[in-house]
């Protein structure tokens, strides 16, 4: 039985389009934020939406050596991040609780990961293949990580159900700065990587010595097209959303305001994380292949000390 | 409890089952050529059938009942039981001896000659009887017996083409890993007899000082027979041998059945001691991380899989390891996980397992090669093997909302629990770290499928065979593509309907924690039928309204070659180029080297042939076994020595020996 009040209406409308409309403005503000860097005033900030929709109205060409997995990647990928959506706790207003189980959502992660790789080696050229090659690669590196600073958090409040730890009312948790704060830190290096970003990959050539995630989608055009970079920027969405929220969870300011700045302070601090990736393209440089484990090491090492917080806190 | 009418008709209905392929086994020894393979398939669905029916009525009640009892081993007569643990596992012997059936005839039509259709008939009927009787032994000795005869059997399937080099090897690895489990097997049934003076199963109970010893043997045996590290060698070299359709049944039972003897043995019997938890789960995760490592650099599609095989026994091993600590520490909750984790990641692994290897198995019938650097491209040739083995892959890397998800999520929820229960603290700090190496080992499992898939089925094929390959022998699908379909089908079926799986199994749970209030359906929550449906819906509108109006303006083209031409598929990714990076990673395990020759005058950026060679040398068998082979080799050539074919020298022995047991007799 489902109340239905206007509130309640409302709450699911806004949370709809913030997820629906929020993902390609995090790609406008990291690129508006580097050109700004470079000296340059670059594209508009909605550049992303406008390059979205012309992709829409593209006619597509694919290899003839795919199969349907090519095919249908893009869409599995979409409501995939969709699902995961309604799930995560990317942001504090979530007007319904529908279990956000943490294996669930790292194992839908890596069901989006299963597709974009098959997808990549189904042309069968040497692109997709270095892609996925390395694409797996990094999250191997990346995975204990984050599943580390998120069962740390768990562990503490004594549940595998993210939205209870991310309710800002579980008491296990409330003078936990230093966890969330921690946790938080891996989980943005993390998905650094995981988004493949800057000292992992860089997004912005078509180099094939550099590139990880566009090496993947080179044989994709048009609609197709637009559908993966959709998946991505909710990917970006989604685990920025994740990282701001252990940040904010460690400002005890947060836990004792209203829904409504909470609401506004989620989002905004998605918007900073976003910004805070451009910054750090412009101020560092891509990492050598073989020095990533190095980088992924100090995410490692933050789930860790995550680790060891978790089993000080419980220790009766 | 005889007169029970279910009673009466489970145990005829198992009774029957080995009657049938008793029968199977006299007909094809006298019938030879004259009886049609079609007839043989049939009396093996039949015994399956019935084994799956017998499992059905009896699911849960436990019904002793001795119909075998004229067939007397001396000590003890052949008694059965058929208790709520062992259902589950006669279920699944039910299900993949089904599936070997439907794919049995197309398999013996294509053999050559009378001799090899023969041997695959004989051997595959011993292995089952010899299957569901283990399963079915209600003491020691009957089991021993089964076991041995279910072990030679399945050597015998190993060697079936036993004229091939690598499948002696195999055979002879394998006996060697039989050899040694039940030598371990039968010594620790003595050491319980002695303790408890009864051959009963059931009446072994593992609490007590003294069982400690028959359990550490128990345990060695097991992790020998089910492939755990370091114990695992012999694995990578069977697994792929045993023909086509029984690949399916070995693959899917031989190492699942000594994971039962342990659920049997330590769970049921109540074994409750700290050391054999920590061996089991420290051996475990070292195996499930070997494994997967391995299996990530193997370069034959079936060798892969074997390997696979470690990694799930070691995950099986962790959680039963967990189960016995919990136990320990009379963690109720998480004994409970862990037994419901290592339970139904053995039977979803066993049908998971089957259906890869009977993948594999239509692959290596219609390219003639399990080389993953041969093939590619069959996607489109051969729609249903790609679209089975791309289930079982995603099932196999527990991707929800597969089967494998919830069990796997299972073991992970039993580690985290862990992590927050009233344990030691260093037993926290372990759980936690074994989520850690869970993901680990996820991700690494994650990287060898789609290799696995993506090698094998996607891309462009990389050999003629491979661009000529044919599906079927038929113009329709055949049995082995039936016997794929119907093991996909019950993967799914698991996988969105969890609860009720998790509701059939709760009396083999209640069976092995002795916790009488244990509800199936409540250990996993997460409604993965509804999500799968959401995604589902979710997929299909995207696919038909963003994709699907378009589909006029789609223009088939070649994959993309920066204006050079045609691809050569030489410039693919291979299996081996695509888990490179890993394998650089972990170089110093895998002892991987790659030697790079560029030749040409002075021609380093223009040469005029570059030869790259890769060698890897398995660490475990240099380092480990090949010491212990000199030392038997070298202990043996001492020995013959003693055999010098004097008939005094001989007699001498004889007299010897006389005296050693008289003065042994006398004074002990």
């Amino acid at each position: 039985m489902i109340a239905i009040n206007t509130e309640a209406i409302l709450e699911t409308l806004a949370f709809v389009a913030t997820f629906l409309l929020l993902p390609p403005l995090l790609v406008g503000i990291i690129r508006k934020t580097k050109a700004r860097f470079q000296n340059r005033i670059g594209a508009p900030l909605l550049q992303p939406y406008f390059d979205l929709m012309k992709l829409m109205s593209k006619g597509e060409t694919i290899s003839k050596h795919t199969s349907w997995i090519f095919r249908s990647t893009a869409a599995i990928n979409v409501s995939l991040l969709i699902i995961l959506a309604f799930l995560a706790p990317w942001t504090s207003l979530r007007p319904f609780n529908l279990g956000a189980d943490l294996f669930l959502v790292i194992y839908l992660l890596a069901l989006t990961r299963f597709f974009t790789v098959l997808s990549a080696l189904d042309a069968g050229s040497a692109f997709g293949g270095f892609g996925a090659s390395r694409e797996v690669t990094l999250a191997l590196l990346v995975e204990p990580a984050v599943i580390l600073c998120l069962a740390a958090i768990g562990s503490v409040s004594q549940t595998s159900d993210l939205g209870v730890a991310f309710s800002f009312n579980n008491v296990s948790l409330i003078n936990q700065p230093g966890l969330w704060f921690i946790a938080g830190c891996g989980l943005f290096l993390a998905s650094l990587v995981e988004l493949s970003r800057m000292p992992a990959d860089d997004p912005t050539t078509h180099l094939e010595l550099t590139m990880v995630h566009e090496a993947m989608i080179l044989e994709n055009s048009a609609a197709n097209l637009a559908l993966v970079e959709y998946s991505h920027f909710l990917k970006i969405l989604i685990l920025l959303g994740i990282s701001s929220q252990c940040l904010l969870h460690a400002i005890p300011f947060f836990w004792h305001t209203s829904q409504l700045i909470l609401a506004l302070a989620s989002i905004l601090s998605i918007m900073i994380l976003a910004a805070s990736i451009a910054i750090i393209e412009s101020v560092a440089v891509k990492l050598r292949w073989t020095k990533l484990p190095e980088f992924i090491a100090y995410s490692v090492a933050m789930s860790i000390f995550c680790v060891f917080i978790a089993l000080s806190k419980n220790l009766n | 409890m005889i007169n029970d009418p279910t009673t009466i008709s489970a145990a005829n209905l198992f009774t029957s089952a080995s009657a049938i392929w008793l029968a199977g086994l006299v007909i094809t020894a006298v019938g030879r050529e004259r009886v049609k393979s079609k007839f043989l398939a049939f009396l093996m669905l039949a015994g399956a059938l019935l084994t799956l029916g017998g499992a059905a009525l009896s699911w849960n009640q436990s019904i002793e009942y001795n119909q075998l009892q004229y067939i007397s081993f001396g000590l003890v007569p052949a008694d059965s039981i058929v208790d709520s643990l062992s259902v589950p596992f006669l279920g699944l012997l039910g299900m993949l001896a089904s599936a070997a059936a439907v794919a049995s005839p197309c398999h013996v039509e294509s053999l050559n000659s009378q001799g090899k259709k023969g041997h695959y008939w004989k051997l595959t009927f011993i292995f089952l009887i010899g299957l569901q009787q283990v399963l079915l032994a209600a003491n020691g000795i009957a089991f021993l017996v089964f076991w041995e005869i279910m072990s030679l059997s399945s050597a015998g399937l190993v060697a079936a083409d036993h004229i091939r080099h690598r499948a002696q090897r195999a055979a002879f690895a394998y006996l060697t890993a039989t050899r040694i489990s039940t030598a371990f097997i039968t010594a620790a049934f003595l050491w319980m007899h002695q303790n408890t003076g009864s051959w009963s199963l059931s009446s072994w109970h593992f609490g007590t000082e003294q069982s400690i010893v028959a359990a550490g043997l128990l345990l060695i045996a097991v992790c020998t027979k089910a492939g755990v590290w370091p114990m695992h060698v012999w694995l990578p070299l069977a697994y792929p041998e045993p023909p086509g359709p029984t690949s399916a049944v070995f693959s899917g039972l031989v190492g699942n059945i000594s994971i039962y003897l342990l659920m049997r043995m330590l769970l049921a019997g109540e074994c409750h001691h700290l050391g054999i938890a920590y061996a089991a789960i420290a051996l475990g995760t070292i195996s499930a991380l070997w494994g997967v490592l391995f299996a990530l650099m193997e370069r034959d599609l079936k060798k892969l899989l074997a390997y696979s095989t470690v990694e799930n026994m070691g995950i099986i091993l962790t959680a039963i390891g967990v189960a016995i600590l919990a136990h320990c520490h009379n963690l109720d909750t998480i004994a409970t996980l862990a037994c419901a984790a290592a339970l139904f990641h053995t039977l979803n692994h066993g049908l998971v397992k089957a259906l890869l290897f009977l993948g594999a198995a239509s692959v290596e019938r219609a390219v003639h090669t399990r080389e993953l650097s041969a093939l590619g491209g069959l996607a489109k040739n051969m729609p249903w093997t790609m679209l089975c083995f791309f289930i079982g892959s995603l099932s196999i890397c527990a991707m929800p909302p597969m089967n494998c998800f919830a069990s796997k999520w299972l073991v992970y929820q039993t580690f985290f629990q862990l992590s927050f229960a009233n344990a030691p603290i260093l037993e926290r700090a372990m759980s936690l770290a074994m989520v850690g190496i869970l993901a680990f080992v996820g991700a690494l499992s994650l990287a060898c499928f789609t290799k696995a898939v993506g090698i094998a089925f996607l891309g462009r094929p990389r050999s003629n065979a491979a661009a000529k390959a044919k599906e079927s022998t038929t113009s329709g699908p055949d049995g082995l593509i039936l016997a794929q379909v119907i093991l996909a089908i019950a993967c799914v079926m698991i996988g969105t309907s969890v609860p009720i799986a998790l509701d059939g199994l709760a009396p083999a749970l209640r069976h092995l924690t002795h916790d009488q209030f244990v509800i199936g359906s409540t250990l996993f929550p997460i409604p993965q039928g509804q999500l799968a449906l959401v995604g589902g819906i979710l997929v299909s509108s995207i696919y038909l309204f963003v994709l699907g109006g378009r589909s006029g303006d789609v223009k088939s083209y070649i994959t993309w070659d920066c204006g050079f031409g045609p691809l050569s598929t030489r410039a693919e990714e291979t299996g081996s180029s695509f888990s490179h990076p890993i394998g650089r990673i972990f170089s110093q395990i895998l002892q991987l080297k790659v030697t790079t020759e560029i030749s040409g005058k002075d021609r380093r950026h223009f040469p005029e042939s570059v030869r790259v060679e890769t060698f890897m040398t398995p660490i475990l068998e240099t380092k480990l076994y090949r010491p212990i082979m000199g030392l038997f080799d070298w202990l043996s050539a001492s020995l013959v020595r003693l055999q010098t074919g004097s008939i005094h020298i001989h007699l001498l022995y004889v007299f010897l020996t006389m005296l050693l047991l008289v003065f042994l007799g006398t004074n002990i």
